[in-house]
């Protein structure tokens, strides 16, 4: 119970992705050591990664959707990037806006993008380098 | 005699006239005080020089044509010539030449001079201020006679007229976008031999320009006499590397606002503009401002012109067909209002379709792997009976969609917990179980199935199976219920879409008729909206359905539009039955409708969204079917908030 290291966090405001999703990333990561935990509100998945790393624990990435209401993926993505500047953040969406996604890149804070519908493959590969 | 020489001279050195002497080869032979100071010549250094080497390239040629005849014996009078100062400056003067004769043989000539240099610039500088008005009068009575489609000539052909009585070498008029915080080059115009820089200047930040915007919206000029003593580096090699030595910018303003500038680049030689070319080039941009705005009044009119008409050849078409097919008018405006409505939404409908979606096809592959690691090696070590009770398990189980890790594990650890207390097996094969159970939802209180498998030899096994089986389940759950969202979204669409086909008003519920249309702004409204959406689901009405669809989307769209540039955007629907009436309130925290608006915003056409594609048709529809539900229509705007009130009398 005590061997908890690591974290991955995945916010997306559609419960229903976040179970497909938390069942294909349980087969890559390892639970006993990793935390995989869910939000469907960007604000609690601040509140919520902030708790975590205040805890000491290692969040290898955060995976979010970019259409959500209250706040886009994007804007959590750079409140997060703000906090913590080493956070690995992925972005999974089927609509985001072309622009601020262009621009999340050139300032590098994106570590990979998935657009929806994924395959389980792409998912893969894109947290392969970060899961190590 | 000598004292008279000396008398003389210095007579000749007093006056302000200009005296020479030449030899007969045209050498300077003696010149007086107020022709070496003029042609600033230090006493003495003329000695020797030709006249020629002192005077403009013009003159010489007129001086090559009067020498002979005066060496002939002429006196010529009213002569009129350029020097050349030593410092390159020309003098105008004015005056006669008279042939020195000795001896009945001419030795050279004198000339009286007088300095009429002030006198010519200042007839100069008339003469080209003339010229310039003239041109600017010429110019105004074209912009204003000139057909709507020739003005971009006449604007390009006024620049260079402009630019060539400046004698600048390019001309160029930009405008100010905002929203950008560019500036782009919309007109050039380029002396011969000037290099084009249009293309390159389609947008240049307004931080590469600092002050220029806020000098033009304070109505000055900006004028660079040397860009060599520039302060400011970046604007100085950008300017550089323009070519240009010296430049002139004027704000295009109309009203407060502006618009842009025009502006006039110096290449060849650097320059200051006097004051009186500035007001003729500041009368100019004003020009130019005007011909913008008559350019906009009249495409407006033009689009107007262009919209009635199209909408008036499809209204006659309706026409037509209305003798055949019984329709109305209002109904072909509606229709066309719709088109753009559903235009509009479809974006909307693709992120809606998109999400239920990917849910649906990541969901199929989920429970392939399942199926193939079930079926791999799983299922074969349970027995029939076994699986019987696992399948009747998880068909009478609800399943949680997903669980975080944390709680999972607060639960494991309470698992654990009651397994040691209650079934005690080896440590690690217990953490095994409770690990399976929590992930399979089985909680503590369910003792009868946790007795059930801790007694089976293969309870590990057993396990496995039904977490597995579990998860397909929830994707199959998962799946059916995206395939709902999915059906919903099209069912939303094609209600829209349908239309005509009711013809009796019927009764339905209030809080699904206006649901199936926020489901239909679903993408619009997640897009930072505060959506307070509070209606009695025991309301029911009696109207047209599909009607009141099309209503409350002008309104919810309306809305959106109105708070487009709000940071806060809230939109609150709300319904309230009393004996005599339904009142629905649709509130928003757009910016304040003056009282005039309100007054025609009903009407067909009318409407205040000049750059958006706004038809002008939405809120007349809003009122032709609150008309034919005999139900009032309310607006009450102030600072802060707008309501549009429906009130249906019951």
């Amino acid at each position: 119970m005590n061997e908890l290291k690591y974290a991955v966090v995945c916010v997306d405001d559609d419960p229903y992705i976040l179970q497909m999703l938390g069942f294909q990333l349980g087969k890559v990561i390892n639970q006993k050591l990793t935390l995989l935990e869910y939000f469907t509100d960007p604000n609690q998945a601040l509140e919520g990664i902030g708790e975590l790393i205040q805890e000491h624990i290692d969040v290898i990435f955060v995976m979010v959707d970019y259409q959500m209401p209250k706040m886009t993926g994007a804007q959590l993505i750079r409140s997060l990037k703000q906090k913590y500047p080493t956070l690995n953040c992925v972005m999974l969406s089927g609509q985001a806006n072309q622009v601020s996604v262009d621009e999340l890149k050139s300032d590098n804070l994106l570590s990979s993008f998935i657009s929806k519908p994924w395959d389980e493959e792409a998912l893969f590969e894109a947290i392969r380098p970060m899961i190590k | 005699m000598n004292q008279n020489y000396n008398e003389i001279i210095s007579l000749l050195n007093s006056t302000s006239e200009l005296i020479h002497r030449l030899d007969i080869d045209g050498t300077i032979n003696w010149a007086n005080s107020a022709w070496k100071k003029t042609l600033l010549v230090s006493e003495e250094n003329y000695e020797g020089k030709s006249i020629l080497d002192f005077l403009s390239e013009e003159t010489r040629g007129k001086f090559e044509h009067i020498f002979p005849r005066i060496m002939n014996g002429e006196n010529i009078e009213n002569v009129e010539c350029i020097f050349k100062a030593s410092n390159q400056e020309l003098v105008y003067l004015s005056g006669s030449v008279t042939a020195i004769i000795e001896n009945g043989q001419v030795v050279g000539s004198r000339a009286f001079f007088q300095n009429v240099t002030k006198q010519k610039r200042a007839m100069e500088d008339l003469r080209q201020m003339t010229n310039l008005q003239e041109i600017l009068m010429r110019i105004s009575t074209h912009y204003i006679n000139v057909p709507i489609h020739d003005l971009n000539q006449i604007v390009y052909d006024s620049l260079g007229d402009i630019a060539q009585f400046a004698s600048a070498d390019r001309a160029y008029i930009f405008r100010y976008d905002f929203k950008k915080q560019v500036c782009v080059n919309t007109y050039e115009w380029c002396a011969e031999g000037i290099h084009s820089q249009i293309d390159e200047l389609s947008s240049i930040p307004l931080s590469e320009m600092p002050f220029w915007l806020s000098r033009h919206k304070k109505g000055e000029c900006i004028e660079i006499v040397d860009v060599e003593i520039l302060e400011d580096e970046k604007q100085k090699t950008r300017l550089k590397n323009e070519g240009i030595k010296s430049l002139i910018t004027l704000p295009l303003l109309d009203g407060g606002k502006v618009l842009g500038f025009v502006g006039f680049d110096l290449i060849r030689n650097q320059r200051t503009f006097r004051i009186e070319e500035k007001n003729v080039l500041s009368l100019f941009a004003q020009m130019l401002v005007n011909v913008h705005n008559r350019l906009l009044n009249a495409m407006q009119i033009e689009k107007s012109k262009e919209e009635l008409q199209r909408i008036n050849e499809s209204l006659e078409q309706k026409v037509a067909e209305k003798t055949k097919r019984n329709l109305s008018l209002s109904k072909n405006i509606v229709e066309q209002e719709k088109l753009v409505t559903i235009g509009e939404i479809s974006a909307g409908i693709a992120h809606d379709l998109n999400t239920p979606l990917s849910t649906i096809k990541v969901g199929a592959d989920n429970i392939r792997s399942i199926l193939e690691t079930l079926f791999s090696k799983q299922i074969s070590l349970l027995t029939q009976n076994q699986l019987t009770r696992i399948l009747n398990r998880i068909q009478t189980n609800q399943v949680e969609m997903y669980v975080g890790g944390l709680q999972l594990r607060r639960e494991k650890a309470d698992m654990l917990l009651f397994l040691s207390e209650n079934f005690p097996v080896d440590t690690s094969e217990q953490e095994k179980i409770a690990d399976l159970l929590v992930k399979s939802r089985v909680s503590k209180e369910d003792s009868f199935f946790i007795q059930y498998i801790m007694e089976l030899d293969n309870r590990i096994q057993n396990l496995e199976v039904l977490y597995q089986l579990q998860m397909a389940y929830s994707q199959l759950a998962t799946i059916k219920n995206s395939s709902d969202k999915a059906v919903k979204v099209v069912q939303d669409v094609r209600a829209f879409i349908k239309g005509e086909t009711q013809q009796e008003k019927r009764i339905f519920n209030l809080k699904e008729n206006i649901s199936t249309v926020l489901g239909i702004f679903n993408y619009e409204l997640k897009k930072e909206v505060d959506l307070q959406f509070h209606i009695d689901e025991s309301i029911e009405m009696f109207g047209f359905e599909i009607k009141l669809f099309q209503l409350w989307s002008n309104l919810v769209k309306n809305a959106l539009e109105a708070m487009e540039d709000q940071e806060q955007r809230y939109l609150g629907i709300s319904a309230e039955e009393t004996k005599e009436s339904i009142i629905v309130t649709f509130e928003n925290n757009g910016p304040q409708i003056p009282a005039e608006v309100i007054e025609n915003m009903f009407k067909k056409f009318y409407t205040t969204k000049s750059k958006k594609s706004g038809s002008g048709l939405g809120l007349s529809i809003v009122k032709n079917i609150a008309d034919e539900h005999d139900a009032d229509l309310n607006v009450i705007s102030d600072n802060k908030r707008t309501k549009f009130i429906v009130t249906f009398k019951i």
